[in-house]
């Protein structure tokens, strides 16, 4: 098939790209020549920046993975990813309190809201301001006791708790409560992978300094999405077809 | 039936699905939709008054539609279509798994009961048109249309098997061939509705017979309606070539390769079309304890992206 082999070209054309960059600027000065712009020389809040930049597309391919290859679903393809960058540098349980709080608060005013009969830009702009004064309050009530998030990230996660706060809702309402707990969950504990892989130093350390590993990342997201076989979670959804077959079945 | 079957298995082995012939997501999505569903064809599907439209021009029955909300400001213009003496259906004209349906079934003064019994007012249902409008129910957001239209009542035949709604055949069509059908029963857990995945009732049903068998609900297999405790096994439905070949007709007009046509059977048990899904899930193989590609492996279609034409030939 065409397409097949036109993926196949693409995966090997960038591992060798990707390959070969790696290899050179590797080889070179003991591996502590990179790229002039993105350099260890920039100042810590611009390296800290561009570190969260370059991990992103990290927890792209762990979200890709989870949702192709286990069946995991989340809320939205990057809130897992984003959820995880905003604390990179954050203690984890931490983050997962800040988290907790702030998704508590917004699904609870979430829920009373619905009785006021708001426009949908209207409701979405109210949850955000309960996000942001959550988050605004937690982050200063820590900074008090030296236990404040870094500041670069805080700003990335207003937007995706802000939506997943509204998707969890939606779900509950439209689908079941049950199904929509079970995609948050699922959205969090995503979140979690991603944030456990970006606090591994290596994984830092390498996408800053060898950013050419993200063809490598896209060349595996390529695979990814030609993965054509069944999802674990599949294994157990339809683990009762695997018997003999029931009779009538036309 | 094997007596030794085993009821205590966590887990099937992918190679035991595979021989089965069941169909994954992945393979759903890259084998079939990716190959016999033209993205260009999705608003088809998606919009359901364009299918609405198709199937009309082929002569299939659709709900009549009362009305078709597109602004906030259309919102006060409505009150003669909602006066219906059937009740009516609100939901959005583009939206899945049975999101944002509101089924009214009768007024009660100047409130509004729905078929599973809640009482609304005319500001809760604005509310919700509303909510419609601003795209809370439909894909990524966009603002969408309200569609209200002719609700369609229980046929006699599954009155007792169907609680707060009105329950419908799902039929998924491969290259214009009905490869599998199952009947889904609203229930009190579903509020009403249709979908499996909120709570609804599917049952497996034989193509060559229409006669159904075996059930599930919630991803366990049940023999019985969990609310009314009938039997939801041996049912036969009224009509069923006719349904079949509704569900093909469609397949045609609507000119993709693999769809999932949701059909009712109205009071003279004539088979309308609902709508059709571009996406067809599939827990309609828990249902029948089969799988999909056993009935789609089959059927030798068209060639890839020429979907809509009569494959040349045809067994099973």
């Amino acid at each position: 098939m065409r397409d097949h082999r036109a993926a196949w070209l693409t995966v090997l054309a960038l591992l060798a790209a990707g390959g070969v960059c790696l290899a050179i600027r590797a080889g070179a000065a003991g591996g502590t020549a990179v790229l002039p712009v993105l350099g260890e020389q920039r100042s810590p809040p611009v390296r800290d920046t561009i570190a969260v930049l370059l991990l992103a597309p990290v927890g792209a391919l762990v979200t890709a993975l989870f949702r192709n290859l286990v069946g995991i679903r989340t809320f939205g393809s990057f809130a897992p990813t984003l959820l995880a960058l905003s604390f990179v540098h954050t203690d984890p349980w931490i983050e997962a309190l800040l988290l907790l709080c702030v998704m508590a608060v917004g699904i609870s005013l979430r829920a009373l809201l619905g009785g006021l009969r708001l426009l949908t830009v209207s409701r979405l702009s109210v949850v955000l301001v309960a996000v942001v004064l959550s988050l605004a309050v937690l982050v200063a009530f820590l900074d008090v006791r030296g236990l404040a998030p870094s500041a670069h990230g805080l700003l990335l996660p207003m937007v995706v708790l802000t939506m997943t706060i509204e998707h969890f809702h939606v779900s509950a309402e439209q689908d079941t409560p049950g199904a929509a707990f079970v995609t948050l969950a699922g959205t969090l504990a995503v979140a979690a992978v991603c944030a456990s892989l970006f606090r591994v130093r290596s994984v830092e350390t390498a996408v800053t300094r060898f950013p050419e590993v993200l063809l490598l990342v896209v060349a595996v997201l390529i695979l990814v999405g030609r993965y054509r076989g069944f999802r674990l979670v599949e294994l157990w959804r339809f683990r009762d077809l695997a018997g003999n077959p029931e009779g009538g079945a036309g | 039936m094997n007596p030794r079957r085993s009821r205590t298995r966590w887990w099937a082995w992918p190679s035991e699905l595979a021989k089965r012939g069941v169909l994954g997501m992945n393979s759903r999505n890259l084998d079939l939709l990716m190959r016999y569903n033209p993205r260009t064809g999705y608003s088809r599907l998606d919009d359901k008054l364009q299918t609405k439209a198709i199937c009309q021009a082929v002569g299939i029955a659709v709900p009549r539609t009362y009305a078709v909300v597109e602004t906030h400001r259309d919102l006060g213009a409505l009150d003669g279509s909602l006066r219906q003496p059937g009740g009516f259906v609100a939901k959005p004209a583009q939206g899945s798994g049975g999101r944002g349906i509101v089924v009214v079934e009768r007024r009660d003064g100047r409130a509004f009961v729905t078929t599973s019994g809640d009482r609304l007012s005319g500001e809760d249902l604005t509310h919700h048109l509303a909510g419609i409008l601003s795209g809370l129910y439909s894909f990524g957001g966009r603002g969408a249309r309200a569609l209200i239209e002719e609700r369609i009542g229980v046929h006699e035949r599954f009155r007792e098997a169907a609680v707060g709604g009105t329950p419908d055949i799902r039929v998924v069509v491969f290259a214009c061939v009905p490869v599998m059908a199952m009947l889904r029963l609203p229930t009190r857990a579903s509020g009403g509705r249709a979908n499996l995945h909120q709570g609804a009732v599917g049952v497996g049903v034989d193509m060559a017979t229409g006669r159904t068998f075996g059930g599930v609900c919630g991803g366990r297999a049940v023999r019985r309606h969990p609310d009314t405790d009938a039997a939801v096994g041996g049912i036969a439905v009224p009509g069923w070539e006719n349904v079949l070949e509704t569900a093909a007709k469609a397949g045609r007009a609507l000119e993709m390769g693999y769809i999932g046509v949701d059909l009712v059977l109205d009071a003279a048990g004539h088979p309308v079309v609902l709508e059709a899904n571009v996406r067809p899930g599939l827990g309609i193989q828990l249902a029948n304890g089969a799988g999909l590609w056993e009935s789609i492996r089959r059927i030798r279609p068209p060639q890839p992206g020429v979907a809509g034409a009569p494959p040349p030939s045809q067994t099973g």
